[in-house]
């Protein structure tokens, strides 16, 4: 057993680091997309914990890059289709009235019936997809429709839709986490997973999705609690600095705690998802999911209330990462919908026999 | 080349399954009727010594300890694997636990070569039992500011003092004792660590009463007792330093042993859910799930940290969390399970979270309050100024 990083992985993780350091890593999207793959953070090499983190740093940025919903989201069913990853893309999934969560989709949970949108013989669809992200952004877009033997995935070229933002602007959780109205009808596409291996494309999906977004979680919290060590070192009250008060200090020790645990569960998850069966990947996900979605949102919570007022400011970019936070703790279902998977994991079935277990 | 790998390997899979098999037919079974346990931990002190006797002949005892001193110098990882593995199997635990876990790993790193050829052999068989003398009515969290006297008189040390809260002095005969040789000096100065034999003349223990009823520390009194001069570990005034070495070991493998109680109670959480029906209730589902997120944290992060500790020989700063947040989860899960079992029939599952609910208090006080782990965190991980 050895729950090390190895040199290489150290050495991508640092590398990211100091790139997203530089402001200019996030001036300009194409630029941007440029370097993701001149840094190669799209190669098919890379397991689950390299991607893990890549996505830690890129939240510790906060990157507004598409990039983990290409590896994320729509790289699965792209690889499976025998497609490489070059330009930035995404999958559609969610519909007004159908599957709502990606969870909806795999079994037990999916009725193949509830997919609306639907393809003819030709490859031209019909129906709309909603809360697309990066649908704005994405070149390559991995659509989930009924075909005649079931849920099958396929590709569209998404330059020629009109995506309608549902979610961006000032008023939106995370403006950098655009989400958009897709009318796919009359769009071309090529087919990428059939009916009968769509389910696994989609389990491997949503398990490594949710990986990168505990991971990205975690990146996020660090940054918060960096700040506001930081700032409790620095300002000063009363004559000396307001870290050196208790109820300044304890909170943050306790949130170093809860992040370093939720970094120990993101790299267990991504090392899980490559190398286990499926219930027992599906555990690790759920388990780090939860935690590192807790840590983002109290660690930016602890980081605003240490800053007092201007943490409260628009101009304190404190916010920018509490709302990342937020959008976080409530993609694709929230916390509460990932304990109570995690207990159906835990107590229902057979699995939950040696629970504790793996 | 090396890769991240969660998995045992070939040789610990081996060591796993050996150990499997050896606690299938060594642990005695103990549930009740109702399959919750019949008893505390430490309430048939015949049986925890016939088997730590047992588990000393198998092998068990003293893994991580250098062969020339009767141990098996194996790595932490195989330590690890053994206290998951007797949690699994509801086994106990061996009656010397502050003596593996804490008192031998100080004799090794501090002690002389007659105290290691004298103390660790009996350490591993169980035949001397040890207890820890570092906590007084004066000196608690502040733990420099030790007053039990150890006056040199010759070639002995004469102690007169009183220690509180000691853990299972009771059973034990041996005493780690932190004493002032130097009675000019103050604080961190002039201490020493002494092996005492608590049957000395002069020496009484009495059982203190503890919120559970039970009694499982207790007070020791010293009223002139005479120790050989060769009862110091390392030298005389250099106890502070000794005493670190042990709340080092305290801190640090102790996390699995810490979190292998914890995943026993997990699944004893999850029983008592399926025994009293509870385990169909979203709102218990919910909570089942935040404390199996907590457990796991921990298991991980003790990983995590065992890695770091094998790469570069100290132990990761992750360390200093898990002794908190196990602490927290623990009342978190009993509270849990006494919410599970309150109404209906009595039976042993409702006891048994009773008491370890009330036991759990202990957790965020004894071997480092919360509130001191949160000073050390601050301080020393996140470099924030000294709060006290
Ligand atoms: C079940 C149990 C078993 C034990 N076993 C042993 C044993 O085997 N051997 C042994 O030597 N001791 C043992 N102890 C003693 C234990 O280590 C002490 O109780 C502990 O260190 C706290 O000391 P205290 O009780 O004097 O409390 P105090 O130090 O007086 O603390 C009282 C309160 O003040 C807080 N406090 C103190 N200083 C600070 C500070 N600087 N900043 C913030 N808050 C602070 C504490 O956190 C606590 O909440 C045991 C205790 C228990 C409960």
């Amino acid at each position: 057993m050895d729950f090390a990083l190895t040199g290489e992985q150290e050495a991508l993780r640092d590398t990211a680091a100091k790139y997203l350091a530089d402001e200019r890593a996030h001036a300009d999207a194409d630029r941007a997309w440029t370097d993701v793959t001149g840094l190669g953070w799209l190669d098919p090499e890379l397991g689950t914990v390299e991607l893990a983190l890549l996505a830690e740093q890129l939240g510790h940025a906060r990157s507004p890059s598409p990039w983990w919903a290409t590896v994320g989201l729509a790289g699965p069913a792209l690889r499976a289709g025998g497609r490489t990853l070059r330009r930035p893309a995404t999958l559609a999934w969610a519909e007004e009235s159908g599957p709502g969560t990606l969870a909806a989709l795999l079994p037990p949970a999916r009725s193949d019936g509830d997919v609306s949108c639907t393809v003819a013989a030709d490859g031209t669809l019909d129906g709309r997809k909603v809360a697309v992200p990066h649908a704005g952004e994405a070149v390559d877009l991995v659509v989930a429709v009924a075909g005649p033997d079931g849920v099958e995935l396929r590709l569209v070229d998404a330059s020629a839709l009109h995506p309608a933002p549902s979610d961006a602007g000032p008023a939106a959780l995370d403006p950098t986490r655009p989400a958009a109205t897709v009318d796919l009808s009359g769009a071309a596409s090529t087919p990428l997973v059939a009916a009968h291996a769509s389910g696994d494309v989609l389990a491997m999906t949503r398990r490594r999705t949710l990986t990168l977004l505990a991971a990205e979680a975690v990146g996020v919290a660090t940054r918060a609690l960096a700040w506001a060590t930081g700032y409790a070192t620095a300002r000063t009250q009363f004559g000396r600095p307001i870290g050196a008060n208790q109820a300044v200090a304890h909170p943050l020790a306790e949130l170093y705690g809860q992040v370093e645990t939720a970094r120990s569960l993101a790299y267990r998850a991504a090392w899980s998802v490559d190398a286990e069966p499926g219930p027992v990947a599906d555990r690790a996900v759920a388990t780090a999911a939860v935690a590192g979605r807790e840590a983002a949102t109290t660690a930016c919570e602890a980081a605003i209330q240490t800053y007092g007022g201007s943490g409260f400011t628009w101009e304190q970019p404190l916010h920018h990462w509490y709302r990342r936070a937020w959008w976080l703790a409530t993609f694709d279902g929230t916390v509460s919908d990932l304990r109570a998977e995690l207990a159906a994991l835990l107590l229902d079935g057979t699995t939950g026999q040696d629970a504790p277990g793996r | 080349m090396r890769r991240m790998d969660l998995r045992d390997s070939a040789e610990e899979a081996a060591f796993r399954s050996g150990l499997r098999d050896w606690l299938t037919r060594s642990v005695p079974v103990t549930a009740g009727a109702d399959g919750a346990p019949a008893r505390g931990r430490w309430d048939d002190v015949d049986a925890v010594r016939s088997f730590s006797a047992a588990l000393h002949e198998a092998g068990y005892a003293g893994l991580t300890w250098p062969v020339e001193y009767g141990g098996r110098g194996l790595s932490p990882v195989h330590q690890a694997i053994y206290l998951e593995e007797s949690a699994r199997a509801e086994a106990g635990e061996h009656i010397g636990v502050i003596g593996l876990g804490m008192v031998g790993p100080t004799v090794i790193a501090c002690g002389s070569p007659a105290q290691r050829a004298w103390y660790l052999p009996r350490i591993l068989t169980g035949e001397i039992i040890f207890c820890q003398g570092f906590s007084e009515p004066e000196a608690g969290s502040d733990l420099s500011a030790v007053r039990t006297l150890a006056r040199r008189d010759g070639d002995t040390l004469v102690v007169t003092g009183r220690k509180v809260w000691s853990s299972y002095a009771h059973l034990a005969d041996h005493c780690l004792l932190l004493a002032r040789t130097d009675p000019g000096a103050t604080r961190h100065r002039g201490l020493s660590c002494l092996l005492v034999d608590l049957r000395t003349p002069g020496v009484t223990v009495r059982p203190i009463r503890q919120m559970t009823g039970e009694a499982e520390f207790a007070e020791i009194e010293f009223d002139e007792a005479r120790v050989p001069l060769d009862a110091v570990v390392g030298d005389v005034g250099d106890g502070w330093r000794v005493a670190m070495t042990t709340l080092a070991h305290e801190r640090g493998t102790f996390g699995f042993t810490l979190t292998a109680r914890l995943e026993v109670a997990f699944r004893r959480l999850v029983a008592t859910a399926r025994a009293r029906g509870r385990d169909t209730d979203p709102l218990v589902r919910d909570q089942i799930a935040a404390r199996y997120v907590e457990l796991e944290g921990l298991r991980w992060t003790n990983r995590r940290a065992l890695a770091e500790l094998r790469r570069t020989g100290t132990p990761g700063p992750e360390t200093s969390v898990v002794k908190l947040r196990w602490s927290q989860a623990h009342q978190r899960l009993t509270a849990l399970g006494v919410r599970l079992t309150a109404g209906g029939r009595p039976d042993g599952w409702d006891r048994y979270w009773r008491r370890e609910m009330l036991r759990s208090r202990a957790n965020t006080i004894e071997g480092g309050t919360s509130e001191v782990l949160r000073n050390v965190i601050a301080e020393r991980v996140l470099g924030l100024p000294r709060s006290y």
